[in-house]
């Protein structure tokens, strides 16, 4: 096999992140929906030909590729295997949750592209789809703080001479997954920063998500090369 | 730095930090340690914030619905807040214990330890994550049609026992690796009391399909011996996951094997 393929995994995520930010961009709206709109209106929206199509487009790429990330996170928990405490069971939990999230995401899709299926609907089963879609999609980020928790864990257990990861991948985890933990509790209001649409939920949520996802393939990339040595756990 | 590393210090936080910087099991101790943390989040948001156990009746009418989601709204979403943030740490538990069977004397150890971690973790994502979804969007809008309240009501109350398989075949799993395992990771009584478990989550199965009487989701049997059941065989588990850590070898990899030779002096740390 040619060399270069060696990091195919890994070099699929930049692609695959690319393709995130067209799907998320050919949704109708930048910011979710508000949560105040009543059921007429969001039937109104869903019922608008040019959104329903929209939903649809981004929501079949979003169907194809929400999965896609997994590269990026297997290849980590690959590197987990290689840190001092390999051999336990960190790398599978990582794994683990990360599965849980893509899971949830996978839900949220499901439902708006329920509620855009049929527009003629009741204007109330409408709106409970999209509701589930929005609080599928905003509240489940306890899979990411448990990614990153258990990544800083693993990060600073790592106290071999030459780490795998820098300490700033831990630093990072935490922060991160600090940012995550108001997006849990996205369906306490309708209104304000912490309503599905507010800048905590949705902003701080979406853009750790992203500079996360960036700084932690640079960590894989830049670590590459230790997945041609055998790991710990084997 | 050299030699042996220094002895353990008196302080509560200086002894952790020293076990997490030392101890070869620092990952599984703290594994350990979120089950008790964990659950008691689990029992706490389910009983006292969000009163969503003890089970409601499945025979409430439309009204008495409505009036469930209105009173407990904002403790509904704000308890379910609270367990989304740490339902994860239940993946560190099920991991815990996957990993622990990978250790035990039976043939195909491995593939038994995947199917446990696969099976639990599949078990929190349908049967936890779905009723704190329908509860938290009915309690978001209860002037909702009632009907659809009344939908997002079983959804919440039937995915917690229609999931169950999940967690037969976890329990199942363990149960079989117990009884099996030449090792005597876990003593072999552990086993059988697994048997209970995995036995109750059969019991749950008739919730599906009637609305009253023991079998219902808040019947005798179904809901309050099955919970009595499991609650304590958790306590239980908790104790012999803690004996089971304590036997069980280091992770078998050279950074812990140089780890616990630091630990006696016979070794200078960070070797390449």
């Amino acid at each position: 096999m040619p060399k270069s393929l060696n990091h195919t995994l890994l070099l699929s995520v930049p692609i695959i992140g690319m393709i995130w930010i067209a799907a998320f961009l050919v949704f109708p709206t930048y910011t979710p929906m508000s949560p105040t709109m009543t059921a007429a209106d969001v039937a109104a929206f869903y019922g608008n030909p040019a959104n329903a199509t929209r939903v649809q487009f981004s929501m079949i790429v979003f169907n194809w590729f929400e999965i896609g990330m997994v590269g990026l996170y297997a290849t980590i928990a690959m590197q987990m295997q290689r840190m001092s405490h390999g051999g336990g069971p960190l790398a599978w939990v990582y794994m683990a949750v990360t599965l849980g999230g893509a899971c949830m995401f996978a839900a949220a899709n499901l439902f708006w592209i329920v509620a855009a299926y049929r527009p003629d609907r009741a204007p109330e089963a409408i709106q409970l789809l999209s509701d589930m879609g929005w609080v599928c999609f905003t509240v489940p980020t306890g899979f990411l703080i448990g990614q990153a928790v258990t990544l800083a864990f693993a990060v600073f257990l790592d106290d071999r001479g030459d780490p795998v990861f820098g300490r700033w991948v831990g630093y990072l985890n935490v922060v991160a997954a600090i940012a995550w933990i108001p997006a849990a509790f996205g369906a306490l209001y309708t209104t304000g920063p912490l309503a599905w649409d507010g800048w905590i939920t949705f902003h701080l949520r979406i853009w750790t998500f992203a500079i996360y996802n960036i700084a932690m393939f640079i960590a894989a990339w830049n670590a590459r090369h230790r997945l041609d040595k055998p790991s710990v756990a084997e | 730095m050299t030699g042996a590393v220094p002895p353990i210090p008196s302080g509560w936080f200086a002894k952790m930090a020293w076990h997490l910087r030392h101890n070869p099991k620092a990952d599984l101790w703290v594994a350990w340690f979120s089950i008790p943390i964990a659950y008691n989040i689990m029992g706490i948001v389910y009983f006292t914030i969000t009163h969503m156990m003890p089970p409601p009746d499945a025979t409430k009418n439309h009204a008495q619905i409505v009036e469930f989601f209105t009173k407990f709204g904002f403790e509904i979403r704000l308890g379910f807040g609270i367990m989304l943030v740490s339902l994860a740490f239940l993946v560190w538990a099920n991991d815990l214990i996957g990993w622990l069977i990978m250790k035990m004397d039976i043939p195909h150890v491995k593939a038994w330890g995947y199917a446990y971690m696969i099976a639990m973790c599949g078990g929190g994502f349908t049967g936890a994550y779905m009723s704190a979804f329908t509860m938290s969007v009915a309690s978001m809008r209860p002037d909702r049609d009632p009907a659809m309240l009344e939908v997002l009501y079983d959804l919440t109350y039937i995915s917690f026992d229609g999931t169950m398989g999940f967690f037969l075949f976890g329990s199942l799993i363990w149960t079989y690796t117990i009884l099996a395992d030449k090792s005597r990771l876990f003593p072999k009584w552990f086993g059988y009391t697994c048997i209970w478990n995995f036995t109750t989550e059969f019991l749950v199965s008739p919730a599906v399909i009637v609305h009253s009487g023991p079998f219902s989701w808040n019947g005798t049997i179904a809901f309050w011996i099955d919970t009595v059941v499991y609650i304590l065989w958790q306590i239980v588990y908790v104790f012999m996951l803690y004996y089971a850590v304590k036997r069980v070898d280091p992770p078998q990899d050279r950074f812990r094997l140089k780890r616990i030779a630091r630990l006696t002096g016979q070794l200078t740390p960070h070797p390449a």
